[in-house]
């Protein structure tokens, strides 16, 4: 599965080769020409239609990166993107894309303080241990500052419908984006699929696809927050897992385009696709970089739900992706039949 | 037959208009100003463009309001039928409450806030809009999610004052039309912009730019006076003119340009108040579009911005719009 | 060339963030011989330029128009010899007058991050019709009770005193006129040099170090030296806007970064041992790669700094300009940041100029193509 290997592949801001290489192999035999730019954006192109629309999704995960090296052979981390600091003692994470095993270790519970044991463990004292024995050895490995550091999480099925992954947000974007470029053509339009890169850290990549593409509309792919779980009030759980891909209402970065969203709903409508909408403003995702390039470009966010986003695993529901899917896809339906212009 | 700056003001003040959804104040705008100008049309991000020729090949001058007001945007709806929201732009809850609003919809409401013993408990977590419906089936044949309101009042004058909600920037907006209506025969090419997101952001300014491509631009905003009891520490006050901004929360006045502003108004005796101040508007993402725009913002005094009873002075408003025509009126070169 | 008067020249120039003209004609008149070309810009940066070989650029072309499809493209044209461009900020933080009280007492605010536990019993320098010394005052010690004496005032409660009567000083300054420290430029031990303002005037004497050895270097690329107005506040105008206009191909910031102190071990770098290349998003990894290559054959030792985000420099904004930059960060370790005692090391400046010419001399059409080949 394509979510699998995607969400398996790592890539934090600024270091995206893998999954970048991973979705040039995959998506060649469907589109008519791909390419890279200044930032590592992978752009591809299928079709040649008189309207330009362009699906965004981002290829870089949140995770972390050496910071600095002790002499006693253990790693100082930086963050790379928003985290959140209670995930990370006792995690097992790779080192660098050749995924050499490390672990974040925590002091004994045995040795801690009352006080200690009460507190979450602030991110500066956390470190990722190697068994190395010094900094010397650290090196050999070709570890240096800047190396990324990833959770080692390794996609399953937890049922047929949900599966548990890392990097859901975007590699679910990611696969819906795919999905959408290899199961359908659609001549009326030239479809642009921008696979960007450092969302995490500014909505970046997004900004320069978008100025460089200049198309007639667009829409960006993410994952978002779930909290349909216990203990959550109906209100506050942002996305429910389950109920279908989620149609943004306004975030921090972007309110939706008008028409572009309510064409959304109306599509969804009237193919009886579940859909329901992402019910917080924090948060921003690449439309925000998106609609402000040259004189405005009319863009709207569709989201997969996954509960537990930005920590090691998360969790979503393929029929919600799918759901995506199929929404984005009657989307350009309507665009290519002209009965919607942006 | 022009339109007085006080009728248009009442005019424009009565559309809704919250950030995002601009477009029935685009289109009063756009008819406002249409028999004044060349061409008008709207960009891909919703600003309006409107554009009167020049007959001197001479600068291309940029002048621009935010035409969106504040708002709230419903996020969630209860069983029971009352509307949970989020603030669109800078509305605070303690201004909120106790107002009566207007969906996109058309339908009306009030927003109300659990009770409280604390006034720090407030927030919009608390705060709900009811519009009368008992089940949220009921509501929602009449509100959607993602449907935005805004709080409703009537424009009152009061003397040389005006007060009521959305003056920030309806008020800008209205000097441009007035500037637009009085604006004879000009050697450079005006362009005058109504920015879409001016609360929030601001974001249209820097899209608008980059289409027009100005020599220079004015932008004209409302700015917190500082002549009431804890105010915030700014040396303007209402009824003493317009007020030349030399910096904000993140935009640094072109001295080029403040020089500019501060020499016309000078020759003509138009009285010009200095502003250095926190908040922020268009001027920030304006200047830095393509080449760098040389920018000015010509604020208009305001007491009680983001409540229901905003309020501007008259002749302010009428300082700003004549310290605008003289300048276009002039060669706009800077030293 | 004695670097060591220009920087001191640079350091006396006044240029809060938006009042840089002084700064932006030293270079206009100093760095004259050294470029082709030079001129201001809308918002008064410094755009310098040094052709490459060969090429005709002139800076009245500026803006450069777009390119026809987007850079990597196949197909896409590049039209001329590469460009690289490197950005030193010439604004510096500040304050800047905002009331005249009675008695001739003036109120301030700060322009960009001023350290504000400084500020108090500062003496500093008003530029108004001419430069006006001044302490900043605020109540002597026996009025304050003990609890005010532990916080930092905030900066609306301080004012600076500058000794004259009401009449003059509303005769000599204006509201918005720059307030900015005292300072003594300084030759310390071991070519180390302490003033205000080497954040940012070392780098921009190391972009002169870089002018300098060019003119012994062949280069095909044409070369930007570029004077950015408004980095320390105001959201990067300079940066996005000469970047919009020269449309490089390569944009390095040289800025600070910490030298390390007592107290200031992390995320901080030795004094004397070499500029920073920067490492992480906002550093296109092939062009720090490049970058490293190039120190390494020079034999110019540095430290691999590590920016998890934006790297809080010019090159922030210019990685995103128009269809894309391929950034990187050139840094010079520095103590003492935002204080009027910064100091840096002469070898370091020496060597970030160094390493910036033979950086230019080795951007070629091959390296430029590589730099979006993903």
């Amino acid at each position: 599965m394509l979510l699998e290997r995607l969400s398996n592949a790592c890539g934090i801001s600024g270091l995206e080769h893998e999954v970048r290489d991973l979705l040039r192999q995959e998506l060649a035999p469907y589109v008519d020409e791909m390419w890279t730019d200044a930032i590592g954006n992978l752009i591809v192109r299928k079709g040649n239609g008189p309207v330009k629309v362009m699906l965004d999704a981002h290829t870089d995960e949140v995770g972390y990166c050496v910071g600095s090296i002790t002499e006693d052979g253990y790693l100082r981390l930086k963050k790379i993107g928003g985290l959140d600091d209670r995930v990370l003692p006792g995690r097992q994470v790779w080192v660098t894309n050749q995924r050499i095993p490390a672990v974040l270790g925590a002091k004994a519970w045995h040795l801690c303080s009352a006080d200690e044991r009460g507190k979450v463990i602030p991110f500066d004292q956390m470190y990722a241990d190697l068994g190395c024995k010094d900094r010397a050895e650290v090196e050999e490995l070709g570890i240096e500052p800047g190396s990324p550091v990833y959770f080692a999480t390794t996609f399953e099925h937890f049922s047929d419908k949900v599966v548990k992954g890392k990097a859901f947000d975007d590699r679910a974007g990611c696969a819906v984006l795919a999905e959408v470029l290899m199961k359908h053509n659609y001549p009326g339009i030239t479809l642009y699929g921008a696979f960007v890169t450092q969302e995490e850290v500014g909505l970046r990549g997004a900004r320069i696809a978008a100025y460089n593409l200049n198309p007639d509309v667009a829409i960006a792919l993410e994952g978002t927050g779930s909290a349909n779980v216990a203990g959550v009030d109906p209100f506050d759980t942002i996305t429910n897992m389950g109920e279908g891909p989620a149609i943004s209402l306004m975030d921090n970065s972007a309110i939706p385009n008008l028409r572009v969203w309510e064409e959304l709903v109306r599509v969804a409508k009237a193919n009886n696709i579940k859909y329901q909408h992402r019910r917080i403003v924090g948060g921003g995702t690449d439309s925000g970089g998106i609609s402000l390039q040259r004189s405005g470009i009319p863009v709207c966010t569709v989201s997969t739900p996954c509960r537990y986003i930005h920590t090691h695993a998360a969790l979503l529901n393929l029929d919600d992706l799918y759901g995506a899917v199929n929404l984005v896809h009657h989307f350009l339906l309507s665009v290519e039949k002209g009965d919607f212009r942006p | 037959m022009k339109t007085s700056m006080l009728e248009q003001l009442h005019q424009l003040t009565a559309v809704w208009g919250p950030a995002g959804r601009e477009q029935k104040i685009a289109r009063t705008l756009g008819e406002a100003i249409e028999p004044f100008v060349d061409e008008v049309r709207t960009d891909g991000f919703g600003n309006l463009v409107a554009i009167k020729r020049g007959t001197g090949g001479s600068k291309r001058v940029m002048l621009t309001a935010h035409m969106d007001t504040i708002g709230a945007i419903a996020m969630n709806i209860s069983d029971k039928g009352l509307i949970h929201l989020e603030p669109v732009g800078g509305l605070k809850a303690w201004n909120a409450m106790g107002q009566r609003v207007v969906w996109g919809s058309g339908a009306v409401g009030v927003l109300q806030h659990e009770s409280i013993d604390d006034g720090k408990e407030i927030s919009f977590k608390k705060l709900w809009c009811d519009i009368g419906a008992t089940s949220r089936e009921e509501a929602l044949e009449n509100i959607r999610l993602g449907e935005m309101c805004t709080v409703v009042g009537e424009l009152q004058q009061m003397g040389d004052f005006v007060t009521g909600p959305g003056l920030d920037d309806r008020a800008g907006c209205a000097v441009l039309l007035e500037v637009a209506g009085h604006l004879e025969a000009c050697a450079h090419e005006v362009c005058f912009v109504f920015t879409s997101q001016g609360e929030t952001g601001p974001r249209g300014g820097g899209t608008a730019a980059f289409g027009v491509n100005p020599d220079m631009a004015f932008v004209v905003d409302v700015a917190a006076a500082g002549d009431v009891p804890r105010a915030p520490r700014v040396d303007v006050k209402l009824g003493k003119g317009p007020a030349i901004k030399l910096k904000d929360g993140n935009y640094m006045g072109h001295v080029g340009m403040i020089d500019l502003v501060r020499r016309v108004a000078e020759e003509h005796a138009i009285p010009l108040q200095t502003e250095i101040a926190a908040g922020s508007n268009d001027a920030q993402v304006v200047s830095v579009a393509g080449q760098g725009v040389p920018t000015a913002v010509i604020d208009i005094p305001a007491r009680y911005r983001g409540t229901a009873a905003e309020m501007v002075s008259l002749p302010d408003m009428h300082g700003a719009a004549d310290l605008l025509l003289k300048l276009l009126g002039s060669d706009l070169d800077m030293e | 060339m004695d670097l060591a008067k220009h920087l001191a020249d640079l350091v006396r120039a006044s240029s809060i963030t938006g009042r840089e003209r002084a700064v932006a004609n030293v270079l206009l008149q100093e760095w004259a011989p050294l470029v082709d070309e030079a001129k201001l810009d809308r918002l008064g940066s410094y755009i310098g330029l040094k052709r490459g070989e060969g090429s005709a650029a002139e800076l009245r072309s500026l803006p450069y128009p777009g390119p026809e499809t987007s850079p990597g493209r196949p197909g896409a044209r590049h039209s001329g010899p590469p460009k690289i461009m490197a950005a030193a900020h010439i604004d510096s933080i500040g304050g800047m007058v905002t009331a005249i009280e009675p008695g001739g007492f003036l109120r301030f605010t700060t322009v960009g991050g001023v350290d504000r536990r400084l500020l108090m019993a500062q003496e500093v320098e008003v530029h108004g019709k001419r430069l006006i010394p001044g302490l900043v005052g605020s109540k002597p010690p026996h009025v304050t009770t003990p609890e005010e004496r532990n916080k930092q005032m905030p900066v609306e409660d301080l004012y600076i005193d500058t000794g004259l009567t009401e009449a003059e000083v509303r005769d000599l300054v204006a509201l918005g006129d720059p307030v900015l420290p005292r300072y003594e430029f300084r030759e310390m031990k071991n070519g180390r040099y302490s003033s205000r303002y080497m954040d940012n005037r070392a780098s921009v004497a190391a972009l002169r170090v870089a002018l300098e050895e060019l003119k012994h270097l062949r280069h095909t690329a044409d070369f930007y030296a570029v004077g950015t107005v408004g980095e320390e506040f105001g959201g990067l105008p300079g940066a996005v806007t000469t970047t919009f206009a020269i449309k490089p191909d390569i944009g390095i910031a040289v800025d600070v970064t910490f030298a390390k102190h007592p107290n200031s071990e992390a995320d901080s770098f030795p004094l004397g041992e070499g500029p920073t290349i920067g490492v992480g998003p906002n550093c296109s990894p092939k062009l720090a790669k490049v970058m490293r290559k190039v120190a390494e054959d020079l034999g110019i030792h540095y430290s691999l700094e590590v920016m998890p985000g934006s790297s809080g420099t010019d090159a922030w904004g210019m990685q995103i300009v128009r269809g894309g930059v391929a950034t990187g960060v050139l840094s010079i370790p520095l103590r003492y940041m935002h204080t009027p005692v910064e100091t840096v090391d002469m070898a370091d400046i020496k060597a970030a100029g160094r390493l910036l010419a033979h950086l230019v001399a080795r951007v070629d059409a091959a390296l430029v193509e590589d730099m979006t080949c993903y």
